[in-house]
């Protein structure tokens, strides 16, 4: 089935099924009793008829607690969010002293005002959900059988239903702490949130697209040059990073594993060091060691070899070169690692069978090695490019993303990721309108790629065909 | 939160003029100052340079004794020394709510030219090294710094401390005076929705903005008080960093207000010249250069 019949029958199935529950929404209203109709109206009233104490009372405590969350907190927000707020800040200087009234809250709006839509999509849910168990009294009676008590229902929620039980508290916290702040983010995109309007002193308010347009301006005043240009480093830099370390990493586990070598362990116990040291330490003092006054221009000048010192961190080619080949010295040791482990698993008389037939050491990495390890690490390839993708760390505990250039718009440098420069442009400029852009932007990146590599991966298409 | 009535005038009488405009913005006083120590001139090695006058021969004492000269040149702070120094300005104009109304930016001239020229030069030499925190200078000669690191610059030049106002420096021809900004500390207070709770602060403040505290602050961490009176103690006149400070602070602009972005683009523009993007640059090319530093500084202000 192609990609796009799957989606068109995807949207289909949704439509169908929000089909079929109104059509058994109204079934149950029509084909119900008296207890089943007052139950559209106070929730959980058909339960407590019928003598269902536990769920009657907990869907009626719901519904209070909806309309008193909607009456004390939700309604103002949720009103609020067309406009994200009318009234400003002022300061009333007609006392002894200043004294500053607080006005509409544009931060507040919108968070409590995507709270309080999501609220009324889970009461709508739970009103659903009562509708449903109505209709599974109604067809209970009819078919003369017994309704379950509320012992029961206790019981099964330790028994059948213990998945919901164990996972509530999680999926709340899911929700507030990640679902609620992205879906926040997203709108921030669509606003103009940035150090002119900050709340509580100032309003900000629905943009619409300009923020978008902005991005992609190309021209003076805007962000599109300077887009494209950390857009490319960052692919440049991911695809480096990454295949850069596989291969050495790779090479070098190749090579220790060799026969001849003596005094395995010690070669990989030098390597492993390298990450038993924290990147945070070990990448401040690297950037130390590289400055134009620092060891290795020190030494270079003592010795002669360079006139004036290597401006490393201040040459954008230099310091993109650097970057990547510190990269290469903290990342290998994983890459070894693993790739030690996965050598082992080729079985030799595989290499046994090549050597007979006459096959040197390059055709048999070729066509033994590399398709065996390139199967088995496909998919690790994969989230490690998208990983480098947003590879914050290196980037900036080693440049900061300097240096910085007239030609780049926003407080971006040359070495700067699409992440590090949404870094600066939150935590430096306050401009959260264009850092919620570039995010939306780096998902969009990260999303594609890994979707149209995972469908060519072999380790999904070829299964069959490795063993 | 602003400050009227008797505060106001207690702020713009005690304290001297450089303070007072710096804690105003439009016509209205803001803040408490508390120093007039904020701004920068020169620690340097006195068994190294012969001749604190001249930004040249600085350099090349240096260079001769294969020691570093340190200055900030990508910092938005540092950099206005050249560029005020030849005669260019570039200050905002703020309205009493914050907003930047206007810019006044002379960049774009053959003034800004001549001192673009100088801080590439200055950048090429061999002892030049971008920085202006002498505990992360190697082998410092001499460092543009400020009064904040007196006690690491006695530690790292011992019995050589010296201190001196800002060089003059020569390009084509004509010498210039190193200027830059004057800064004071201030103490702000935070918008208050009680009218007594208002008042509680005001007077702490002004307490803590007093000649008795300055003058008690001064002995303790050697912070340069901004009060007349506690100015004109013996003690405050005889320290060597504040005279020196003191000395440059006649040539320098009370440092304003500046949008966030100033300071970005300057740092731009200051590691271009880091980077030798301008090594080659005739006087055209680097005057396009200022224009479009020009235009975007204007653009920061609507």
């Amino acid at each position: 089935m192609g990609k796009e019949s799957k989606l068109s029958a995807n949207i289909q199935n949704m439509f169908s099924n929000i089909g079929k529950n109104v059509k058994e929404i109204g079934a149950t209203f029509t084909e119900g009793d008296w207890k089943t109709k007052v139950s559209f109206l106070i929730m959980g009233f058909g339960q407590l008829m019928h003598k269902q104490l536990l769920r009657g009372i907990v869907f009626l405590a719901v519904e209070i607690l909806f309309i008193y969350y909607m009456i004390s907190f939700g309604a103002k927000y949720l009103a609020g969010i067309p406009t994200l707020g009318t009234t400003a800040t002022y300061v009333d200087k007609s006392g002894v002293v200043p004294v500053t009234v607080y006005g509409d809250n544009s931060f507040l709006i919108l968070l409590y005002g995507l709270l309080t839509i999501f609220v009324i999509f889970a009461f709508i849910f739970l009103w659903r959900v009562n509708i449903r168990q109505n209709r599974q009294i109604q067809t209970y009676l009819a078919q003369g059988r017994k309704l379950p008590t509320s012992k029961e229902d206790l019981y099964s929620l330790i028994n059948e239903n213990f998945d919901k039980t164990l996972l509530a508290l999680p999926n709340l916290g899911v929700f507030v702490f990640i679902i609620l702040p992205i879906i926040f983010m997203i709108c921030v995109a669509f606003t103009n949130f940035d150090a002119d309007h900050q709340p509580p002193a100032a309003l900000f308010s629905w943009t619409g697209l300009a923020n978008f347009k902005n991005l992609f301006s190309i021209g003076s005043a805007g962000f599109g040059s300077t887009f494209f240009t950390v857009l490319g480093w960052t692919l440049v830099w991911a695809f480096f990073a990454t295949f850069l370390n596989y291969f050495l990493g790779m090479g070098v586990a190749i090579m220790i594993n060799k026969k001849g070598i003596k005094f395995k362990k010690l070669w990989r116990t030098i390597l492993v060091m390298t990450i038993a040291i924290p990147q945070f330490v070990s990448l401040l003092y690297v950037y130390k060691m590289f400055a134009n006054d620092g060891l290795v221009n020190g030494y270079l000048l003592k010795w002669g070899l360079v006139d004036n010192f290597i401006p490393f961190w201040s040459n954008a080619t230099y310091a993109r070169i650097l970057i990547i080949i510190i990269n290469v010295w903290i990342g290998i040791p994983y890459m070894m690692l693993m790739a030690t482990g996965i050598l082992m698993n080729i079985p030799e008389d595989l290499y046994e069978s090549a050597r007979i037939d006459g096959a040197n050491g390059f055709q048999m990495f070729m066509k033994i090695t590399l398709p065996y390890m390139l199967f088995i690490t496909g998919p690790y390839l994969l989230t490690s490019f998208t990983n480098n993708l947003n590879n914050f760390n290196v980037i900036f505990l080693l440049t900061q993303g300097n240096p910085k250039s007239m030609d780049l718009a926003g407080g971006a440098g040359y070495t700067d990721l699409l992440i590090t420069w949404l870094y600066k442009l939150t935590i430096n400029d306050t401009n959260y309108r264009m850092a919620a852009v570039i995010g939306i932007m780096v998902f969009v990146v990260t999303a594609v790629i890994s979707l149209v590599v995972y469908r060519i991966l072999p380790s999904v298409k070829d299964e069959e065909g490795f063993q | 939160m602003e400050v009227i009535g008797d505060y106001a005038n207690f702020v713009s009488t005690s304290n001297d003029a450089g303070a007072v405009g710096a804690a105003t913005m439009g016509d209205a006083i803001y803040a408490f100052p508390v120093t007039s120590d904020n701004g920068y001139f020169m620690y340097y090695d006195k068994s190294v340079v012969t001749d604190p006058t001249s930004l040249e021969k600085i350099v090349a004492d240096c260079e001769a004794a294969g020691k570093g000269f340190y200055m900030e040149i990508n910092s938005g702070w540092y950099q206005t020394a050249f560029f005020f120094a030849t005669g260019c300005q570039l200050t905002y104009d703020a309205d009493a709510t914050g907003k930047f109304m206007k810019a006044n930016v002379t960049y774009a001239s053959d003034n800004g030219v001549k001192a673009l020229k100088k801080m590439i030069e200055l950048s090429k030499s061999p002892s030049f090294f971008n920085g202006s925190a002498i505990s992360n200078a190697i082998n410092p000669g001499a460092i543009i710094d400020g009064t904040w690191d007196s006690g690491a610059a006695k530690e790292v030049f011992g019995d050589n401390y010296a201190c001196a106002k800002l060089p003059t420096f020569t390009v084509d021809g004509e010498t210039f005076q190193f200027s830059g900004f004057g800064g004071f500390k201030l103490l702000g207070l935070k918008p208050q929705t009680d009218t007594n709770k208002a008042v509680v602060c005001l007077e702490l403040a002004k307490y803590l903005s007093s000649a008795e505290v300055q003058l008690a602050r001064y002995n303790e961490v050697g912070w340069g008080p901004s009060n007349m009176e506690a100015q004109a103690d013996s003690a405050v006149q005889s320290d060597e960093a504040l005279s020196a400070l003191a000395e440059q602070l006649a040539f320098t602009i009370p440092q304003g207000q500046y949008p966030n972005d100033y300071w970005t683009l300057a740092t731009a523009l200051g590691d271009d010249v880091i980077a030798d993007k301008y090594d080659n640059a005739s006087d055209e090319e680097l005057m396009s250069v200022l224009e479009e530093f020009q235009a975007t500084c204007e653009s920061y202000a609507q």
